[in-house]
C-alpha cells in the first residue's frame, strides 16, 4: 500500500500541465465548470452581499404578492397518496383553487379526491375514462380555471411550508411566464441509492437551477412542482404529449418571449424511486427529451435569424446539447482510449479523477449548505459523498444508452408513458 | 284495566282485579277499591298462560259496586271503534303536510308505551326537511346553487398534441379542426375521442365531476344541500291482542 501510494505520488508530480489536463479532460469539460465553478462563484457573490445586505440592515420583504392560484394534481392510480397531497395544499395559500384530474385510474383516485372535495367548493374534480397521458390529463383542467397562476403538483409530493406563497412572487414581474420549484427527496434515507439520489436532487436542481437562473438559461420547470402564468400557457396551449412535456412547455413559453424563473426556497418532497431498475428507467426518459426537443423540436432556438432568437434561448439549448450529449460522448471516447492507450497508468489516473471529483463535490456541497433550510439534514446526506463519483458512472451509462436509443430509434415514442393510441397519433420529432 | 281519556290518553288511575267471565262478545271483571271510572272507554289487560299481557279495547255496559269492591261488564269495541287500529298506531303518510304521522298523537302514544300496553317499533329512517320536518323530493344537482339545470360538457381530446376542450372549439365551418395545432378533418378513434367532461350549472357556472343530492321541501318549499337534511326515525307501534277464543278453549 505504502509503495503503491509512493508509485502514485512519483507518477503525479512527474506530470506536466497539459499531460494533467489530459487525464483530468472529463472532469474539466463536464462537471467544473457546469456545476462546481458556477455554483462557487454564485456561492460567493451571495455571501459578499449577504453580509452586505446585514451591514446595511436590510431585512428581505414579507411575501406581498397574491394572485389567484390554481393547484392541479394530475394523476394515475394515486390513491394512496393523493389525500396526503391535498391535505399539504389545503390551506397554505388564500386564493386558492385545487382541480384533480385522475387520468382513468383504476384504484379509486378519483373518489378519494371526492371525499376530500365534499363541503370545500375550491376543489373540483375531474376525471377521464380511459388513460391518456399526462399531458392531455394537466390540458383538461385548462378550461375549468380562472386563476392567474396554475401550479403544477405531482400527485405523490408534498409541499414544504410556504411553497405556494414563495413561487407565485416572481409573477410580479409581467414578464415571467414560468417559476420553477425545488424538488428534494423525501426519503433520503431508504436505502443508498436513494441516499445518492438525495444528493444529486441538491446538486442540480437546489445548487444547479440557481446557477442557471443566474445564467437566463433555464430550460425546464419539473413537473413535480412548477407554477405558471395562465395567460401564458394559454398563448402555448398548454401541454404537449410527453416524456418531457415539462420542459417542452417551458422552451415554447421561452420562444413566446416568456421569462422563466427558479425560486430554490418553494419547495417540494417526492418520493425517490428505490431500485436501480426504476431509477435507470426514469433517467433514460428524462434523457429522450434531451434529443427530442432540443436537438429536434426547438433547434430553431440556435438559429440567430428565427424570430425566436435570444442570447439566453441560445446558450439554453446549446448547454443540454454540450453537456447531455457532446460530452457525454466525449467522456466514453476517453474511457476508451484510456483503456486502450493508458492501460499501465489507469489506476493512477482513475485515483486522480476520483480525488478531483472529491475536492469538486465537497466545494459545491459547501455551497450548498451555505444556501440549505436544513442543514441539519444536508449535512447527514453529505456524507455519501465518497460513492458520488460511482454513482454519476451510473448516471453516465443511462444518459449514453438514452441518447443512443433515441438518436436512432426514436425510443421514447415507444415508451409506455403515454397509451399507445396517442404515442400512435402524435409527430415523432 | 285502562280508562281512555279524552285524546286517547291512558288514565293513571287504573285498577287491578281478575276476570269473572269472558266471552266471544264481552267481558267481565271485578276489580279492588272504589275508583271512580272516568270514561266508559277501556283497555282491559290480560295475563295469558305464558304470563305476557294482552290487551283489548271495550266499552263500559255494566258496573255493579260492591264491598269489596266493582265488577264491570264490558263489550268489546268493533274494529274500527279499536283504540290501537292500525291507523291510529302505525305510520302512514300524511299528504296534507307530507310528513309521516300517527292516529293517535306521540305524546298519548308514549303514555301507553310507558304503562307497558303498547311496544316501540322502528318502521324507517327519513332525511326530512331541517325547517318544517316535511320529507322532500331528491334530485341530483349544483352543490353551490342547487339548481337542476346541469349538463356534462362534452370535450374532445386530440391524440397528436393532447389538447383537450370543449367539442364546439373544435366545430369549424363543417370540419373538426384541432384549436391547438390546427390540424383538419381528423377521425374520431384515431386522431381524437370524446371525453364526458364535468357537469356545468347553467346558473352560476360551477363545474365537478359528481353533482351532489340537493332536496326540496314538498312542504314549505326550502331547498337545501342533501348533507342538511335532518335524520328523522319514523317509529310505529304494537300491540298484543286478546283473542277470547284462546281463553275460551
Amino acid at each position: 500500500m505504502d509503495t503503491m501510494l509512493k508509485d502514485w505520488t512519483h507518477w503525479f508530480t512527474s506530470l506536466e500541465l497539459h499531460q494533467l489536463c489530459l487525464v483530468l479532460m472529463p472532469i474539466l469539460l463536464i462537471d467544473a465548470p457546469r456545476y462546481a465553478i458556477g455554483s462557487l462563484l454564485v456561492c460567493l457573490v451571495d455571501l459578499v452581499m449577504d453580509a452586505w445586505k446585514k451591514i446595511r440592515g436590510h431585512v428581505d420583504a414579507p411575501y406581498d404578492h397574491c394572485p389567484s392560484v390554481c393547484v392541479i394534481l394530475a394523476g394515475l392510480n394515486e390513491a394512496d397518496t393523493i389525500g396526503a397531497t391535498l391535505e399539504s395544499i389545503w390551506g397554505s395559500y388564500p386564493r386558492m383553487e385545487i382541480i384533480v384530474v385522475d387520468d382513468g385510474s383504476s384504484d379509486g383516485m378519483s373518489e378519494v379526491a371526492e371525499r376530500f372535495a365534499e363541503g370545500r367548493d375550491q376543489v373540483t374534480c375531474l376525471r377521464k375514462p380511459e388513460r391518456g397521458g399526462k399531458s392531455s390529463a394537466l390540458n383538461m383542467a385548462l378550461p375549468y380555471t380562472r386563476a392567474e397562476i396554475l401550479v403544477c403538483v405531482d400527485t405523490d409530493s408534498h409541499l414544504g411550508p410556504n411553497a405556494i406563497w414563495d413561487i407565485v412572487q416572481p409573477f410580479k414581474d409581467p414578464g415571467v411566464g414560468a417559476v420553477s420549484g425545488t424538488v428534494i427527496a423525501r426519503n433520503p434515507f431508504a436505502n443508498l441509492l436513494t441516499w445518492l439520489q438525495g444528493l444529486e436532487y441538491l446538486r442540480t436542481i437546489f445548487l444547479g437551477r440557481m446557477l442557471s437562473d443566474r445564467l437566463n438559461i433555464l430550460g425546464i420547470v419539473s413537473g413535480a412542482f412548477g407554477a405558471f402564468r395562465t395567460e401564458a400557457i394559454q398563448q402555448v396551449k398548454g401541454w404537449d404529449v410527453g416524456p418531457g412535456e415539462d420542459g417542452d412547455l417551458v422552451m415554447r413559453m421561452r420562444k413566446a418571449g416568456y421569462k422563466v424563473r427558479f425560486r430554490p426556497y418553494a419547495q417540494c418532497l417526492t418520493n425517490l424511486p428505490l431500485s436501480a431498475k426504476t431509477l435507470f428507467r426514469q433517467r433514460r426518459r428524462w434523457d429522450w427529451s434531451v434529443v427530442t426537443f432540443e436537438c429536434r423540436k426547438h433547434v430553431d432556438l440556435l438559429n440567430p435569424f428565427h424570430s425566436s432568437f435570444t442570447a439566453g434561448n441560445f446558450f439554453m439549448v446549446l448547454e443540454r446539447i454540450v453537456f447531455t450529449i457532446l460530452f457525454q460522448f466525449a467522456f466514453w471516447i476517453y474511457a476508451v482510449w484510456l483503456v486502450f492507450q493508458m492501460r499501465q497508468e489507469l489506476l493512477f489516473i482513475l485515483v486522480l479523477n476520483y480525488l478531483v471529483y472529491l475536492v469538486l463535490e465537497i466545494f459545491q456541497f459547501t455551497a450548498i449548505l451555505y444556501y440549505s433550510l436544513d442543514r441539519k439534514r444536508d449535512f447527514r446526506i453529505g456524507w455519501i459523498i465518497p460513492l458520488v463519483p460511482f454513482y454519476y458512472l451510473f448516471l453516465r451509462t443511462a444518459t449514453m444508452v438514452a441518447v443512443l436509443e433515441e438518436m436512432f430509434t426514436r425510443r421514447s415514442f415507444r415508451d409506455n408513458f403515454v397509451p399507445p393510441r396517442v404515442r400512435k397519433a402524435t409527430w415523432h420529432w | 284495566m285502562f280508562p281512555v281519556l279524552p285524546g286517547g290518553f291512558p288514565d293513571p288511575n287504573f285498577s287491578v282485579g281478575f276476570t269473572l267471565d269472558i266471552s266471544q262478545v264481552g267481558i267481565g271483571f271485578e276489580v279492588a277499591g272504589d275508583n271512580h271510572l272516568s270514561t266508559g272507554h277501556i283497555i282491559f289487560g290480560m295475563e295469558d298462560g305464558a304470563g305476557e299481557m294482552n290487551f283489548v279495547s271495550a266499552n263500559l255496559r255494566f258496573l255493579e259496586s260492591q264491598e269489596a269492591g266493582q265488577r264491570i261488564g264490558a263489550e268489546y269495541a268493533s274494529p274500527g271503534q279499536q283504540l290501537f287500529r292500525s291507523r291510529n298506531i302505525l305510520p302512514f303518510f300524511n299528504t296534507r303536510t307530507f310528513q309521516f304521522e300517527t292516529g293517535l298523537c306521540q305524546e298519548a302514544l308514549q303514555a301507553w308505551e310507558d304503562c307497558g300496553v303498547l311496544v316501540r317499533a322502528m318502521h324507517d329512517r327519513l332525511k326530512v326537511c331541517p325547517s318544517c320536518q316535511a320529507v322532500p323530493t331528491w334530485r341530483d344537482g349544483c352543490p353551490v346553487c342547487g339548481s337542476a339545470s346541469t349538463r356534462p360538457d362534452r370535450l374532445v381530446h386530440h391524440y397528436a398534441c393532447a389538447h383537450v376542450g370543449r367539442a364546439s372549439d373544435f366545430e369549424r365551418e363543417g370540419e373538426i379542426v384541432c384549436p391547438k395545432c390546427r390540424v383538419r378533418n381528423l377521425v374520431v378513434g384515431a386522431d381524437f375521442e370524446f371525453l364526458n367532461g364535468p357537469y356545468r350549472c347553467d346558473h352560476c357556472g360551477w363545474t365537478d365531476s359528481k353533482l351532489s343530492p340537493i332536496a326540496n321541501c314538498l312542504s314549505c318549499g326550502l331547498r337545501f344541500p342533501g348533507h342538511q337534511a335532518e335524520e328523522k326515525s319514523v317509529n310505529g307501534y304494537d300491540v298484543k291482542r286478546l283473542d277470547p277464543l284462546v281463553y275460551l278453549s
